[in-house]
Parts: C-alpha cells; sequence; structure tokens
C-alpha cells in the first residue's frame, strides 16, 4: 500500500512537469483573431509574514483601461494565495478573455485584522505594468 | 482482515480525492508553491475573491486530524491500520487510541473528516484545531499600564490631572498584536538615555547581553552604564519598551521579551553631541535594530548629530525621538532637535493623554512631529527608591556655626544650621568680619544610586564680597579645599539643592563654609530642613511621569514588535507601517504629519504595495 503511494507522487511529479511545459504551448496555441491568451505576471515578495502565511498572498487585477483601480466594473482578478513554505508564490499566469493591451496590478492581502475590522486587510495596489496580448 | 480492507478503503478515498482534485486544475506538487491552483475569477469587479480569506487567523492546522480509534483496538493493531491508509505520518498522542494523522495537503480536512469517521473502526475524527493565548500579562500592576489597554481606568498617583480617567479604548491595541506576537527577544534596542539600572526586577532579563553590563556609559566613559547620578528617566524609558512581560510582578514593556542596550549620555545635567554621537555609533556597530531617544535641544542645526542619524539610517537602523515637552510648535523658530532632522529612518512622537487628547506639555509640528502615543501617567520602572535623612550632628572647624532642632524663628522641627552662632536667638545679630569658618558632617553614601542636598536657605551676605559656599568631598577631610558645589553672595531665601553624585562613598563629607572680608556684614544664613535624599538601588520601585519622553519607548517597542515579527523588515518598512497604520486621531490632526496615534496592531497588520511588477507573454 505505501509502495502505491509513493508511486502516485512519482507520477503526480510527472504530470507537473509535463503540465509544466505544456502550459507554455497552451498560452501560445491561443487563438490569434482577438480571444486573448496567457500572461505572466511576476513580482517581489512582500516581507510581511502575514502575507506569507495561510490567508495571506495577492490578487492580481487586469484590465484593459489604464489607470483602472481595482474596485472599478469589468476588473478581472486572480487570487494567488499563499501555498505552503517560508512564501507566498510570486508569479503566476492569468488568462485574459480578449486580444489587445491589459494592465496589471498586484495587491497583497493579509491574513491579519486591523484593529476594529474583519474585512481583512488588502494592500493599496501596485502602479500598474500592460503587455499586449496578440 | 476486516481491518485490511477498511484501510484499503480509506486508502482509496484519499487517492481518489487526490485525483479528483488534482484533475481539476493541472496536476500540483505536493507541498510546493504554485500559483496555477489558484481559480482565476474574469470580469466580476470583485476587489476580493472569496478563495483567499483574510479573515482572522486560522483555525485548524491544514494536513492534519485527530482521529480517535475505538478503544477496544490495541495500540500496536492500531499502528497497523494507520500504516496501511498511506497517511504520511500518524503519531499518538495522549493515552487513549488518539492518532495526529497527517495528509496530503491537496485534501481539505473536511474531506479527510469525513472519510476517517465512516470507517467502523474510528470512533471519532476531527480537525487540529489552532488556540491561541488570551495574551493578558499577569503582571501584577499591569491594569495600570493604560496604554496597552485603556479601560477608563484611574492611574494611581497619576501626576498629569486632566482626563485621569480618560476615555476606554483610547489606547494602542496592544492585547491585540499579543494575539500574534510576544517576543522580540531577536531585537535589539538601544535606549540612549540617563542609564538604566539593569538589576531591575522587570528589566533584568531583558537586558542586551553583548558585554559585561548590558551598554556603555558615555557620561563617565565606563562600562557601566548604572545611573550613578540617581536619574530617573532612562530606567523609566526602558521598561515601556520592554519589561518583562508576563512574570507576575511589576509592569508590561510593549515587547514581553526584548534586548534592551543601555546606552548612558545624559546626566545630571543633560548631555552633549560628543555623548551621544558616540552612543548612535555604538548602538549601530552592535547591532541594535532600535535606537530609542527620549531627548531634545533647541540650538542651532546640529550636523554632527544629524550625521550619525545618517549612518544609522545607512545601516538599517530605526531611530525613534519624543517630540519635546516645551508645548511649541517645531516647525517654527522653536526647533526640537533630534525631532527635526529629516532622515526617513527618524520617527518623532508627541504625548497623548488617557482620552487622546495631545498632552498639554507636548511639542507639535506638521513637517516634524509624525504621530502620537501615549505620554502622560505613563507607569514604569524606576531605578531605586528614595530614602530621606534629615540629620544635625555638624561639626564646627571655624566660628560662629550652629545647629539646632528648635529655633524659634522657625516652627516646627527644623534640622537647621546656622552663622552667627545667634541667628535664632537674636533676629538683629550678624556674622563677624574676617571671617572664614567651616561646618561639616560624614554622611555613608556608599552602595548608592544617588544622592542629592537639599534645604530651605535664607542668606543675606555683603552681595560680592562675603560668601556662602557648599562643598563635599568623597573620602572624608575638610571639604573646602574642593570646588564648590554651590555659591551665594547676597539676599536671598529659598530652596537650594545639589547632586552629590561624585561623593558616594562611605565618608562623603559635606560642609558649608562662611567667608567675609574685613568690611561690612549680614545676617549671615540660616538652612533649615536639611536633608540629603538617597536613592538606593532596588530592583522593584514603579513610578508614573509624564512626557513625550515616555510616549517615545511606547513607539519604539511597536518598532521592535514589527522587526520580530517580519524578520525582512527594513528600516523604511518599519517606519512606513508605523506611520501609514495610526489611529485617526483628532488631536493630532494640524499638530503632526500623519495625524495618527500609532496603533500596534494596525502596524502589524499593515502590508506594504507589492513592487518589482512585470508583466510577459508566455
Amino acid at each position: 500500500m505505501f509502495k502505491q503511494i509513493q508511486y502516485l507522487i512519482f507520477i503526480t511529479f510527472l504530470s507537473t512537469l509535463l503540465f509544466a511545459c505544456g502550459g507554455g504551448g497552451g498560452g501560445g496555441s491561443s487563438p490569434s483573431g482577438g480571444d486573448g491568451g496567457d500572461i505572466t505576471v511576476s513580482w517581489e515578495a512582500n516581507k510581511e509574514t502575514a502575507v506569507n502565511t495561510a490567508g495571506g498572498g495577492y490578487i492580481v487585477y487586469f484590465s484593459q483601461s489604464s489607470g483602472f483601480n481595482p474596485g472599478d466594473t469589468g476588473v478581472s482578478s486572480k487570487s494567488v494565495p499563499y501555498v505552503s513554505g517560508v512564501a507566498s508564490p510570486t508569479t503566476t499566469v492569468i488568462t485574459t478573455p480578449a486580444s489587445g493591451t491589459w494592465y496589471i496590478r498586484i495587491a497583497a492581502i493579509s491574513r491579519l485584522n486591523p484593529p476594529g475590522s474583519t474585512g481583512g486587510s488588502e494592500s493599496v495596489a501596485s502602479s500598474q505594468v500592460s503587455v499586449n496580448v496578440p | 482482515m476486516k481491518n485490511k480492507q477498511i484501510a484499503l478503503s480509506l486508502a482509496t478515498a484519499l487517492i481518489l480525492g487526490f485525483i479528483s482534485i488534482a484533475g481539476a486544475s493541472g496536476p500540483l506538487p505536493i507541498a510546493a508553491p504554485d500559483a496555477s491552483q489558484a481559480n482565476t475569477i474574469v470580469d466580476t469587479g470583485k476587489t476580493k475573491p472569496a478563495t483567499l480569506s483574510t479573515s482572522a487567523r486560522p483555525t485548524m492546522v491544514e494536513g492534519e486530524i485527530l482521529v480517535t480509534f475505538k478503544s477496544t483496538l490495541s495500540s500496536s493493531n492500531v499502528d497497523d491500520m494507520v500504516n496501511g491508509m498511506g497517511v504520511i505520518t500518524a503519531k499518538k498522542v495522549g493515552k487513549k487510541n488518539v492518532r495526529l494523522v497527517k495528509f496530503s495537503g491537496n485534501m481539505s480536512v473536511q474531506q479527510a473528516v469525513n472519510s476517517f469517521a465512516a470507517d467502523s473502526n474510528i470512533v471519532a475524527a476531527q480537525p487540529n484545531y489552532l488556540y491561541y493565548p488570551n495574551a493578558v500579562p499577569n503582571d501584577s500592576s499591569y491594569g495600570q499600564v493604560w496604554a496597552h489597554k485603556n479601560t477608563g481606568q484611574t492611574i494611581t498617583n497619576g501626576s498629569y490631572l486632566t482626563n485621569n480617567p480618560g476615555s476606554a479604548g483610547s489606547d494602542m491595541d496592544t492585547e491585540l498584536a499579543w494575539d500574534e506576537i510576544t517576543d522580540c527577544s531577536a531585537i535589539i534596542v538601544a535606549v540612549i538615555d540617563t542609564g538604566i539600572n539593569y538589576t531591575h526586577q522587570d528589566l533584568a532579563s531583558n537586558m542586551w547581553t553583548g558585554n559585561t553590563n548590558s551598554g556603555w556609559d558615555f557620561v563617565d566613559d565606563d562600562n557601566d552604564p548604572m545611573p550613578v547620578d540617581g536619574q530617573i528617566h532612562g530606567t523609566h524609558v526602558a521598561g515601556t519598551i520592554g519589561a518583562r512581560g508576563n512574570n507576575s510582578v511589576g509592569v508590561t514593556g510593549v515587547c514581553w521579551q526584548i534586548q534592551i542596550m543601555a546606552l548612558r549620555a545624559l546626566g545630571s545635567t543633560g548631555g552633549t553631541t560628543s555623548g551621544i554621537i558616540q552612543a548612535i555609533e555604538f548602538a549601530v556597530d552592535n547591532g541594535a535594530h532600535i535606537i530609542n531617544m527620549s531627548l531634545g535641544g533647541g540650538g542651532d542645526f546640529d550636523s554632527l548629530f544629524s550625521d550619525s542619524i545618517t549612518y544609522a539610517r545607512d545601516r538599517d537602523v530605526v531611530v525613534v525621538v519624543a517630540a519635546g515637552n516645551e508645548a511649541n510648535d517645531n516647525d517654527t523658530a522653536n526647533a526640537s532637535w533630534p525631532c527635526n532632522f529629516t532622515q526617513d529612518n527618524l520617527v518623532c512622537v508627541a504625548a497623548l493623554d488617557q482620552a487622546y487628547a495631545l498632552a498639554d506639555f507636548s511639542n507639535t509640528g506638521t513637517t516634524s512631529v509624525d504621530v502620537g502615543a501615549p505620554g502622560v501617567n505613563i507607569l514604569s520602572t524606576w531605578p531605586g527608591g528614595v530614602n530621606t535623612v534629615r540629620s544635625t550632628g555638624w561639626t564646627q572647624s571655624g566660628s560662629g556655626w550652629a545647629t539646632t532642632d528648635s529655633c524659634t524663628r522657625i516652627t516646627g522641627s527644623p534640622v537647621a544650621l546656622f552663622n552667627p552662632i545667634n541667628w535664632c536667638t537674636t533676629p538683629n545679630s550678624t556674622y563677624a568680619n574676617n571671617t572664614d569658618s567651616t561646618i561639616s558632617k560624614y554622611f555613608p553614601l556608599n552602595d548608592l544610586l544617588g544622592a542629592e542636598f537639599s534645604a530651605k536657605a535664607i542668606i543675606n551676605t555683603e552681595a560680592g564680597y562675603d560668601f556662602v559656599r557648599a562643598y563635599a568631598r568623597a573620602n572624608g577631610g575638610n571639604p573646602d579645599s574642593t570646588t564648590p558645589l554651590f555659591s551665594f553672595s547676597g539676599t536671598a531665601a529659598g530652596e537650594i539643592s545639589f547632586s552629590l553624585e561624585n561623593c558616594l562613598t562611605r565618608f562623603c563629607t559635606v560642609g558649608f563654609r562662611l567667608t567675609s572680608d574685613s568690611s561690612v556684614v549680614g545676617s549671615g544664613l540660616a538652612l533649615f530642613d536639611m536633608e540629603i535624599q538617597k536613592i538606593e538601588y532596588n530592583s522593584s520601585t514603579y513610578e508614573s511621569i509624564n512626557g513625550t519622553s515616555m510616549a517615545s519607548p511606547n513607539v519604539a517597542g511597536i518598532a521592535a514588535l514589527l522587526r520580530a515579527y517580519n524578520p525582512g523588515y527594513s528600516y523604511l518598512d518599519t517606519v512606513n507601517a508605523i506611520l501609514g497604520s495610526g489611529e485617526d486621531t483628532a488631536s493630532l490632526v494640524g499638530t503632526t504629519t500623519t495625524g495618527k496615534a500609532v496603533n500596534a496592531m494596525g502596524a502589524l497588520s499593515f502590508i506594504n504595495v507589492p513592487t518589482g511588477v512585470s508583466a510577459t507573454l508566455p
């Protein structure tokens, strides 16, 4: 039984490798006629312990409007929560629903509530970067 | 045999769960961060996806459950069973058949509980819940430290009378922060001040251990920062930052454990650029993360002092300073240094009372003073107790002196000495021309923290020609060969006092000398209510006092909490968190740069804005 589990883990590892390779191909295989595609987004790690433990992490906001705010209508987002280890992830792949120029901002999430709040704690979003999805 | 079948079915459930989750969002490596598992939410306009809970701290340990097997099963049976279940580890917990089971992080706790609970050999399965300290320390006087928890309590013997009691909730929310962290023992805070009684019961175990006496004395230029002049200030400041928490006695610092470095740069008459910049360099070079300077001066821009703040900044050290107690606006001609220095590692602190009104003595400045913090009726550690000695029995070596405990011109029991000899009985009597006589007395002042002579005085001598002087000589003998500690010629009535800090020996001789020239005499002098205040070392005294000096260490303590909780924090991250997270406070609007009172929990939950964002096509 134990051997079977080990085998399973090995298979998982292999398939992870395959996925990592295939992921790039997936982005490249997006239709080029305006249906969007993948963007790899990376950022510097925040130093707060409460961002880099369970309940913490990041949110990637993306929009086709330059100068957008996270709360604006039509802004897309992807959560990138802490999983394990010493830090939350600092890279992710987002998939845009359309081609064109996309603007991206990152906010960090703390697992701690400020005094008098139960709504959690989200940082001010970073300055925006842009990328053109063919 | 039956057990084995069950084990197999459980293992199958685990495997199925694993595969189905993996299949939903792509394969996952075990226990390794991979952002690809996060769901993409498109075009919802949501600012906070539900998958990323930011509610309070976690309630259970992920990847673990506690499983109780039937009591009829032997321990080895249970071991066999769990070994067959494909879990990562299963550790026996307690005396019953309970196992702490660790499983793959890809199954939720609830899924695991459901899977195990279905097994007929298992009585119960439950999450491994998380518990946190109800971080209220047991220190006996904690309830008086309103900065941490203001319940509207009255501070006993508080000398600041306004808003005592104040407003419940006007505090730094330190108890909330203590739920996350109380231990700053990785952090060194240097207290540049009047020295610290590092033997105090609430400080001894929290002192820096980098050298023999936990610091340095830049006043006397030796390795002992004990406040030998009896100055209480530094010891009080140190206790606010880091009086040992939860040790059953006394008060509680912002940090319960910490390393306090004692740097004595202020004596009984203050300090100098020379001493202070040496202390800063010592702190920085010996690993201090934070420097507290509850001190100030109003001279011109001090470039060497400024350079040393920069030196600290360039080595990642936060500097917290007091705004000053002159009720001035520091932004006008009344600049207060170091508060008015502009380096970004420097935080300048105003004092708030118990209702978060600005303390009536606190300096302000919309460009120089950054934040407010509790600074009145602050109870903290005290270097020793005062033992007042009233003494007669003075030795006359010249003419004209007398001592008495009964004098018709002074009510009560005056403990007086006077010259001329009939000062008490004959009001119009005078001393003689060409007098030069001394009266003195030995005082045992060894093993003291400090000592001060004080008396009420009535003096009348020929101004400019006839003098009354006081002396103290450390090792006995006639004191009048030493430099006078007090010198007066003319007419006055009032209190005199002088420090005996250089006379703390077994045979300290205190003496008075009257000299007159060959013409014109006066009615001489009478000293009464004579006292030697002996400040005796002890490790168990606490007092409450007021000042921006008391506000600054509250902020230094929060800086230490921040750097302990977030070890990667730079000086700038720390300062940003303090300034960016405070509590909006009306009395600080228009008087400080932020308009905020510092808040320990706010600072811990503060998040810096992510930087270094890049986006590329795969």
